[in-house]
């Protein structure tokens, strides 16, 4: 260990976060300090394990870096943040926003324009598959992917939506995001490819064959899922035997002792996007804040403790290996995945709703059976 | 001019936190762009989908109505028969599904329900069914889900007129030859007429606004207005939407109230002079009502005595197993919750792998859920206060006094158990935005209060309908005026009524989630808003062990009042042998 | 029981001037309650003398419980005057107004002791520590519970609670006690018990009693007068005697005591009425009362106990059926197309009537009273 942190430190890299050993031998880092400065950031914290993680990784060295005091608050549903905007009080200086509902964020002029100046250049060029933005930098990348019960089916396992929706084949129960989530739940992308879509011809979406083929699966849908936590919740208590699940929360349990497989074939890579709201009071502190978070070696902190994957690939360099193939951007599973196209769901078309709006309506419809 | 003066700070907060930020929603929904418009309606009258899920939701609270209304009447009836003692601890019980968040809540009975749940498991064994019956993530499992919720809403109307129904009005008709049923349906049943009235409006009526236990427990059918509201207000951050649907429910809402209120306002009446005012006209009977009954009894009567006989044998513990069912059902979750809370597994998983305090010290050693907990703990109690301080006076002046807005004020102090609590939520934010009241704690006091003084003004009205208001009659003929009668006497002896009306509002305000989501801040960050974000990713037994602290708490107040009983009792009657 | 008078009454009658030998006199002019359109009360007028014990008589819905409530001071009166000792007190709230008040259902505070339920009216006067103790102990005696004061109101029995509530009116040595039905939830044996108990205590306290009740037995052998009501009219009020021997009206005749009416003919003369029965064959004359003024047709009313019957085989009448009560027999008989209710009394040696002996049926004239048909 030791050894790997000298031979990064002579390639003249800051130094590798948490790491007790390495800490305690080179205490100052070699280069890249953000300058100090006063007051307190508010941002969003996420809770859970996921919370914990950004406690270690970003929030606590950022405090003990700049003496700026990080306030963590808990989540807010997104309409929420978005009345707190239009209200001139935001509910935090920094969020995260689910990377299909930024853009909206981004049209109504409710962000602020970050200020790229704190951070390393490096860094900044480093951010793949998804780039920053104007008013957005990638805070993690998570796959919405096929996860079944490993203790039901071990040798032969779903592979595909297709298995998914294949009740015969593949028996039990399943579950699928709610359709109310829209670009969040991947249910609409699912449902195409499980009708035979090729990943690559997806967008734009064909909304009546997305439904045709939702409903064919809805007679083995126990419930539509509408928290992350559901869904693996539910193949732990084995209610369903395969449905869509986000990964970090699949591989969470796992460690624990769950027994829940998954296969990263046509997984969804999604993404959430850190951005500064609009009348922020303490928009220096953020920019500050996001320069801190967008290092790699902090990314790489932060992967240690859940596994979402860092948006910066350098934070790659700091991960051990066991650890970075259980990430949806390593490369072996990056090749089975795509990225949800996030602009095809914010188009606006003709009658002024985004396809966000236009998937609701339309599951609304379908639903309640008058679709 | 005294109810006026009884009713004024409720009025006054009620308006200011809840009536005018809901008008200002209505008109925003009256808006598009900043012009008036009735787009939003437009698009909702073009919307199909929005009229069925309307209908599916007013079919759902009215099941939900009725089977509460079924299960909820024996087991009022049963207490009503019990002594005050154990009545309090059974109504305490009715309330128990209160004490526990709504996750934890139906996750317990997606355990309980599943096809390898212990229900299931049992009747397996039983032999009662060949394979396990599916009971959850379908209409079942939102009943069984609602229906505990709302019996309380169910069970203290009834409660408050069964209590007041005189058994020997019942005695005398059978002595007077008709039988225990017959005079059930002609004495009984025509005296609770008014409190399953109000009873069923009230949970009808809220039974309307539910979205997250159906949205958990429900199969991929369950959809329901709410859900389509909050999805608007939460996640599509479309007001205007959601405030025009809002509005259509909030319309439906008043026109059911509109429909019932000669009800509903029966269900205030007390009638505190009995005794005093001339007894002979009260006695008429359902019959009397509805002639057809009279007729019908008549031509049943001879055919019907041997059914009647046969009945009367069975009705007795009919009445108690269908009353002891119900309790179980109230209390059954906690067979599951309990052990959760001492698990040591990481998730939630039943039952536990092993047991083990690793959660209540995590809980412990989390500075920020402390934090949060102490912030709950102290405005959820500020708003309990309130509202009993608010609420109560507002009970006396709709049950003792006769006035021409009796009835819309009551219809008023109520609703905010029927409108979601989103819109509600939603209003308040955008009347307060711009002051310095987001993210501040007095935001928190106010918005709960506005939610839990409804409780506060239900429970004590139910409570002081039953009070024996001859004792104030007799208090004042001993001299003492009414404010020293009120102090001396009535309070005294609403003590127990007051408690469980404060422990109502401090439980809805300690339970909200929706609140917290718009008026939370850095320094006003309410416990629920911690536990649903560690929730939305992961369920861990964290959130169980929050409800068994709650029960630890409750159970120790409950022995301190039985010690404190006992003790009073035993040296009362050894003292009296040496005067 | 001698209550330091001077300091209770003090504070009591505050509000209400009262002179020391003339206390507890009632008098109700006039009195009207309307319960909507429906006139519970009206025009009641109605004089007690200090000391006096009066019993509201009625059945369910005549109005006596609510004439009862308007004296405390728990009802409002429509019109009309409440006067004690000559001052209106229609203004007067109950709690000035100084009345005890017995109620049916005892009415004892259930979160206090015994003695802290006779302490209250004490101690809203003003009394304190060993006075108050002192008075309790003493109200306690009066109604034979001593040694109860630390027990709760529920582990005593319905008879004991009443007497509590009684001992609560009284220790406060109100100058009128109002009762409503305070024997109404007991059993007989402890009612009749219950009933001489209140008489003794009234003859040793002084204060005048006003007591509501629907039993004619209980309100004729407690109350110097009783006032009868019906309908929320005062029919009649006078001793029970007066009642009995002398009522002023057909419902008085029939709700006090046993009474027969024959339908008769009335037959105007000067300042008579001659009343006459074809059935019995029986005339009666009598000065025309007001309430005779009109009509051709009337009802005589006699006792059972002024029916005479001689066993007489000529005679048309018929015993149908009888009851042996001891000292009396009840006998019913069948006269013409009417039937009669006579009460004989029983002498050693004499036989019993039987049913379907022929007897000869005697009214004695003037123990009858005659009122108009329509009652």
């Amino acid at each position: 260990m030791v050894d790997i942190v000298r031979r990064k430190l002579f390639q003249g890299i800051a130094l590798v976060g948490g790491l007790a050993a390495a800490r305690s031998l080179f205490p100052a880092p070699a280069i890249a300090r953000i300058p100090k400065g006063t007051g307190e950031v508010v941002v969003y914290d996420g809770g859970g394990s996921w919370g914990e993680a950004k406690r270690i990784a970003y929030f606590e060295p950022f405090e003990k870096e700049t003496g700026i005091k990080v306030i963590a608050q808990p989540r807010t549903d997104t309409g929420a943040v978005r009345a707190s905007v239009l209200a001139g009080a935001p509910r935090y200086d920094v969020t995260i926003l689910p990377g299909g509902k930024a853009p909206t964020f981004e049209r109504d002029n409710l962000l602020h324009p970050i200020d790229y100046g704190y951070f390393e250049k490096a860094d900044l060029g480093a951010f793949s598959p998804v780039k920053v933005g104007k008013f957005t930098v990638p805070a993690i990348i998570y796959s919405l992917f096929i996860a079944y019960d490993a203790s039901k089916f071990a040798s032969d396992a779903p592979n595909s939506w297709t298995d998914v929706w294949d009740a015969q084949k593949f028996a039990g129960r399943r579950s699928l995001m709610a359709g109310t989530w829209a670009s969040d739940g991947g249910t609409f992308e699912a449902a195409l490819m499980a009708d035979g879509v090729d990943p690559s011809k997806l967008y734009p979406l064909d909304w009546d064959r997305a439904f045709k083929s939702l409903s064919r699966v809805k007679p083995s849908i126990l419930k539509w899922w509408n928290t992350g936590a559901e869904a693996p919740q539910m193949i732990i208590d084995k209610l369903i035997t395969a449905g869509s699940a986000w990964n970090g929360r699949v591989s969470a349990a796992n460690e624990q002792g769950a027994k829940i497989g998954y296969t990263w074939n046509q997984g969804m890579l999604q993404y959430d996007t850190w951005v500064v709201l609009k009348g922020t009071k303490n928009a220096d502190n953020a920019f500050k804040f996001l320069a801190f978070s967008a290092r790699a070696e902090n990314q790489a902190k932060f992967v240690q403790h859940i596994l979402y994957a860092p948006p910066n690939s350098r934070a790659f360099e700091h991960v051990p290996s066991e650890r970075a193939k259980l990430l949806p951007t390593s490369p072996e599973a990056r090749k089975l995945q795509f990225v949800q196209d996030y602009e095809f769901w914010n188009i606006v078309s003709s009658n002024g709703k985004a396809n966000n709006e236009i998937a609701v309506a339309q599951w609304e419809r379908w639903i309640s059976g008058v679709r | 001019m005294v109810p006026v003066l009884l009713l004024l700070p409720i009025v006054i907060l009620f308006s200011v936190g809840y009536v005018v930020p809901l008008a200002q929603l209505v008109l925003k929904s009256l808006q598009h762009d900043g012009a008036w418009s009735l787009n939003s309606y437009i698009e909702i009258a073009n919307s199909p989908a929005f009229l069925w899920i309307v209908l599916r939701t007013i079919a759902l609270a009215a099941t939900v109505t009725i089977v509460c209304l079924l299960i909820a009447y024996p087991l009022a009836y049963a207490i009503s028969k019990c002594s005050p003692r154990a009545a309090s601890l059974l109504l305490l019980i009715v309330t128990l599904p209160y004490l526990t968040s709504v996750l934890i809540r139906t996750y317990a009975w997606i355990v309980l329900l599943s096809p390898n749940g212990p229900i299931n498991q049992l009747f397996l064994r039983l032999g009662l069914i060949s394979e396990p019956l599916q009971m959850v993530f379908n209409s079942v499992g939102v009943y069984v889900g609602m229906v505990q919720v709302q019996l309380p809403l169910m069970v203290f109307p009834l409660y408050a007129v069964l209590a007041r129904v005189d058994p020997s009005l019942a005695k005398a008709a059978q002595s007077l030859g008709s039988p225990p049923t017959d005079a059930f349906l002609r004495v009984t049943l025509p005296a609770a007429i008014p409190g399953v009235i109000s009873g069923c409006t009230l949970v009808f009526l809220s039974s309307l606004g539910f979205y997250i236990t159906p949205e958990l427990l429900g199969g991929p059918d369950s959809y329901l207005i709410a859900q389509g509201i909050s999805l608007r207000v939460l996640i599509l951050g479309n007001f205007d939407e959601a405030a025009a649907q809002s509005t259509i429910l909030m319309l439906t809402v008043i026109a059911v109230f509109l429909i019932f209120r000669q009800r509903i306002a029966e269900e205030l009446d007390d009638r505190p002079h009995d005794n005093v005012s001339p007894s002979g006209k009260s006695s008429s009977g359902l019959s009397a009502r509805w002639p057809i009954l009279e007729r019908l009894t008549a031509v049943l009567h001879g055919p019907s005595m041997r059914l009647h006989e046969a009945l009367t044998v069975v009705r007795r513990p009919a009445l108690y197993v269908s009353a002891g069912l119900t309790l179980l059902l109230l209390v059954l979750p906690f067979v599951v919750v309990i052990p959760l809370a001492f698990s040591n597994a990481p998730y939630l998983t039943f039952p536990p792998p092993a047991y083990s305090l690793r959660w209540f010290s995590s809980l412990l050693k989390n500075t920020q859920w402390l934090d949060a907990l102490s912030f709950s703990l102290r405005w959820a109690g500020l708003s309990a206060l309130l509202s009993v301080a608010i609420g109560v006076p507002a009970a006396f002046a709709l049950v003792r006094y006769r006035f021409s807005a009796r009835v819309p004020v009551y219809l008023l102090l109520i609703s905010p158990l029927i409108v979601p609590h989103v819109v509600i939520a939603v209003s308040l934010f955008f009347a307060l935005a711009g002051s310095s009241l987001i993210g501040n704690p007095l935001a928190f006091a106010l918005s709960y209060t506005i939610i839990g003084a409804p409780y506060t003004v239900v429970v004590m009205i139910a409570g002081l309908k039953r009070f024996n208001r001859t004792l104030e009659l007799a208090a004042a003929s001993l001299g003492s005026s009414p404010l020293v009668t009120l102090r001396t006497v009535t309070l005294p002896l609403l003590l127990p009524t007051l408690a469980s009306a404060a422990l109502f509002a401090f439980i809805v305000g300690f339970d909200d989630v929706v609140f917290g989501l718009f008026l939370s801040g850095p320094t006003a960050t309410p416990l629920p808003m911690r536990m649903w974000d560690n929730i939305r990713l992961e369920i861990s037994p964290q959130i169980a062990v929050i409800a068994v602290l709650f029960l630890i708490v409750l159970a120790l107040l409950m022995l301190l009042r039985l010690f404190v009983g006992a003790v009073v009792q035993g040296r009362r009657p050894q003292q009296s042998l040496h005067p | 029981m001698s209550v330091s008078t001077a300091m209770v009454s003090e504070k009591a009658t505050a509000g209400v001037a009262t002179s020391q030998s003339q206390r507890g006199s009632v008098s109700v002019n006039s009195l009207t309650k309307m319960f909507g359109p429906v006139k519970a009360v009206d025009d009641v007028s109605l004089s007690i003398e200090p000391g006096e014990f009066v019993a509201l008589l009625g059945s369910s819905g005549s109005g006596k419980s609510t004439l009862l409530m308007m004296i405390a001071g728990f009802e409002v009166s429509s019109s009309g005057d409440i006067m004690l000792d000559g001052v209106r007190i229609n203004d007067v709230p109950s709690h000035r107004r100084g009345f005890g008040m017995v109620f049916q259902s005892y009415a004892l505070f259930p979160h206090m002791t015994i003695a802290e339920n006779i302490a209250y009216p004490l101690r809203r006067r003003g009394l304190r520590g060993g006075d108050v103790e002192r008075e309790v102990t003493k109200a306690l005696k009066l109604v034979a519970l001593d040694g109860y004061g630390a027990r709760l109101p529920s582990q005593l029995s319905g008879g004991q609670q009443q007497r509590v509530a009684l001992a609560r009116a009284l220790v406060f040595r109100p100058p009128l006690l109002l009762m409503d039905e305070p024997l109404g939830a007991l059993d007989r044996k402890l009612r009749q018990q219950l009933q001489m108990e209140i008489k003794l205590i009234h003859k040793e306290v002084g204060s005048t009693i006003i007591f509501v009740t629907h039993d004619q037995e209980e309100a004729l052998s407690m109350a110097d007068r009783v006032a009868v009501l019906e309908r929320g009219r005062l029919q009649q009020c006078g001793t029970p005697r007066e009642l009995y021997e002398q009522p002023a009206t057909a419902f008085v005749a029939d709700f006090i005591g046993e009474m027969n009416f024959l339908p008769v003919e009335l037959r105007r003369s000067g300042g008579e009425v001659c009343a006459r029965s074809a059935d019995v064959g029986l005339e009666v004359v009598q000065e025309a009362s007001q309430v005779l003024t009109s009509g051709d047709r009337g009802l005589l009313a006699v006792r059972p106990e002024y029916i005479g019957l001689t066993p007489d085989e000529r005679a048309t009448a018929t015993v149908l059926e009888s009851a042996y009560t001891g000292t009396n027999q009840s006998v019913l008989v069948q006269v013409g197309s009417i039937r009669l209710t006579a009460r004989t009394s029983v002498s050693p040696g004499r036989p019993l009537f039987q049913s379907g002996q022929r007897v000869r049926v005697e009214i004695e004239a003037s123990h009858t009273r005659v009122f108009p048909a329509a009652r």
